[in-house]
């Protein structure tokens, strides 16, 4: 293949997010000592641009363009990359009071934030083994660093050590499963992989390691399988790969929190979804009970641990464990109606952390933010309309019908019950109920408990207000009106077929 | 020539093996370095003697090279001169070690046995051959995408690392 036949259009998004974090880290660099370069601007400006560019390739010709069969712009990767763009967007716009008010205004922010935007656009369009890890590894190195930005506090450097190593180890299970696909069919590629795991699974190279047998071919794919399953597994923060999860998303800077909440999810879950379906589909006998399994023990162990959080991001933390599970029963399913209903849930999921951490940073002055149930006491005075966004997104998680998180949890029960996983359907629905008393405390203690001494919290600011509006908007459009979106996630779901 | 290539490797993999047993058995760990780089040399020259010298410039450059400067430096900073045995160091740890490296020295044993060891024939491990891959449109994104991974990571250790201003 000659260069000049290389179809760059799916690298496009990527291209722009990455030479934006180039520029944020030049214009620093070119600013007098003392100065601030505008890299907040700048950021929001390049994810907009690339937002453009992901709009303009899905309603023009690059649609289903292919980069020397390694990177796609399919429907299903221009759906993750509007997404995460978005996701971006909205996080840029509540960092900047929240930087100023902690301290940690820096310009590394925003470029690390730009690389693991560039690594989540990486994640979501990779065809190819290969190129998964190297978007998976962008992302976790840049989100790894974010999480331990604040130094002065002792959680979150413990909150970037925790993570880094887990997901190195997480890293090295991934890249070994990798490592065995490879050698068992000679490929990278899913879609190769996936026909030659079809064919028996013996390629030259692995009869000539000593595999002869089908039956060693099996058994070395299913090790394989298993191995990616972990890896993605911390990723997603499902149990029993998430003991980082709570440590890291409480110590880490409140708005990071918010992009690992939404958009590290996001991004792993798109890929999962890829990798397991486009590569390992003829081994989903196999991978099916697994997941099914992780799903069970990961609703009820996040669950019944946000239940004894007293601190309100461990208890977003392990809500976020629970939500893995939820959208675990749909990966099951899937695909077909299991992969749309995950397309949908991720959306108002994203959209819900996003506005739930995103009201704590709004919140925050000189370096304190509200952790505690007594902090959100009589919020619904001080911050009214703050306090409706914040119940709103919480009663979204609860899956109150009305808004996005019901017809979301509707989606994903209903695609398990249809696969005839129902028990999966209704260990969720139970475990909702249970969810229902630690969200809803919050809520009670905004509405029902008078204000405590003085008013200690940050006015909201102008950016944070919209990134605010824009998920609770997000969030009620979605309960009342899911068509649209639910039509482009069909379609997004269909090119994974 | 077949013979004399023979008789270099043994010596070059004596002496790998070797240098790793002084390295686990010394007991000053500025020695214990120095021992591992005789070994990684060795194992370069093996890399060679077998046609592979794009490996086996690798292994100079970056395992000889840029990893050992960096062990030597830190052993030097911390200015570590007998090796510090952590507590609880026992018996259990032994047992364990030793029960680990038997399954290995099992399994290799059976590979040998099992499996023919012969070498894969026509194989190209030249340093062209791996450029013609490393910009193959195949692995061109990968390689030019392993550049942003880099720099995300230059970032990132220099934003934890670096002195506030304000402080």
């Amino acid at each position: 293949m000659t260069p000049a036949s290389l179809d760059l259009r799916p690298l496009f998004p990527a291209i722009v997010v990455a030479v934006t974090g180039l520029a944020v880290l030049l214009a620093q660099a070119f600013t007098p000592k003392g100065g601030r370069a505008p890299a907040a601007a700048l950021s929001l400006a390049g994810l907009a641009g690339a937002l453009v560019a992901v709009v303009v390739i899905a309603g023009g010709r690059g649609r289903g363009a292919v980069l020397a069969t390694s990177v796609a712009a399919d429907d299903f990767a221009l759906f993750f990359q509007a997404l995460i763009l978005a996701i971006g967007i909205v996080a840029v716009l509540l960092s900047t009071s929240y930087l100023r008010e902690t301290a940690t205004d820096r310009g590394e922010y925003y470029a690390l934030v730009l690389f693991a935007i560039v690594g989540m656009l990486g994640l979501v369009s990779a065809l190819e083994l290969v190129a998964v890890f190297v978007a998976l590894e962008i992302m976790s190195v840049a989100v790894y660093a974010l999480a331990g930005l604040q130094r002065d506090r002792p959680e979150s450097q413990e909150a970037a050590l925790k993570y880094f190593i887990t997901g190195s180890f997480s890293s090295a299970f991934f890249l070994y499963g990798v490592a065995l696909l490879y050698g068992l069919t000679g490929r990278t590629s899913l879609a190769l992989i996936a026909q030659g795991l079809r064919a028996g699974g013996i390629a030259p190279a692995a009869a000539a390691a000593g595999v002869a047998s089908a039956g060693a071919a099996t058994a070395l794919a299913l090790v394989a399988t298993a191995l990616l399953l972990v890896g993605f597994g911390f990723k997603v923060a499902s149990v029993p790969f998430h003991m980082w999860a709570p440590d890291a998303y409480e110590g880490a800077p409140t708005t990071v929190t918010a992009l690992m909440a939404a958009g590290v999810k996001a991004a792993a879950f798109g890929a999962f979804l890829r990798v397991f379906l486009q590569a390992l589909p003829s081994l989903a006998a196999h991978w099916q009970p697994a997941v099914a399994v992780l799903a069970i023990v990961t609703m009820i162990i996040g669950n019944l641990g946000a239940l004894a959080q007293s601190n309100l991001k461990r208890m977003l933390a392990y809500s976020s464990v629970a939500h893995a599970g939820y959208l675990m029963t749909a990966l099951v399913a899937a695909p077909g109606l299991g992969t749309e209903a995950i397309l949908f849930y991720l959306v108002t999921y994203a959209a819900v952390n996003l506005g739930g951490f995103g009201a704590f940073a709004a919140l925050t002055r000189s370096g304190r933010e509200p952790v505690t149930l007594s902090d959100m006491a009589g919020l619904s005075e001080r911050r009214p309309l703050l306090a409706a966004a914040l119940t709103v997104f919480l009663v979204s998680l609860t899956g109150v019908p009305v808004s996005g998180g019901f017809v979301g949890k509707f989606y994903l029960f209903s695609a398990a019950v249809r696969a005839g996983y129902a028990h999966l359907a209704i260990i969720g629905m139970l475990m909702s109920v249970v969810s229902a008393y630690y969200y809803l405390r919050v809520v009670v203690a905004m509405y029902m408990e008078p204000p405590v001494g003085e008013d200690p919290w940050s006015r909201v600011g102008t950016g944070a207000a919209l990134a605010l509006t824009i998920s609770t908007t997000v969030v009620l459009v979605l309960g009342v009106y899911p068509g649209p979106l639910m039509a482009w996630a069909r379609a997004a779901a269909g090119s994974l077929r | 020539m077949a013979l004399f290539q023979a008789i270099l490797c043994y010596v070059f993999g004596a002496l790998a093996l070797g240098a790793a047993l002084v390295m686990v058995a010394q007991r000053n760990p500025t020695y214990s370095a120095f021992a591992l780089i005789v070994t990684l040399v060795s194992l370069s020259a093996v890399f060679g003697l077998f046609g592979a010298p794009f490996i086996a410039a690798l292994q100079i450059i970056v395992y000889a090279g840029a990893i050992m400067v960096l062990f030597l430096f830190v052993l030097m900073l911390l200015n570590v001169r007998t090796e510090v045995r952590a507590p609880g160091e026992g018996r259990v740890f032994k047992l364990v070690a030793i029960g680990l490296g038997a399954l290995l020295v099992g399994e290799i044993g059976s590979v040998l046995v099992a499996a023919r060891p012969a070498l894969a024939g026509g194989f190209d491990a030249s340093a062209r051959q791996v450029a013609r891959l490393l910009f193959d449109a195949r692995y061109l994104y990968v390689f030019e995408a392993t550049s942003i991974l880099i720099l995300a990571s230059l970032v990132g250790a220099i934003a934890l690392a670096k002195r506030d201003p304000s402080s």
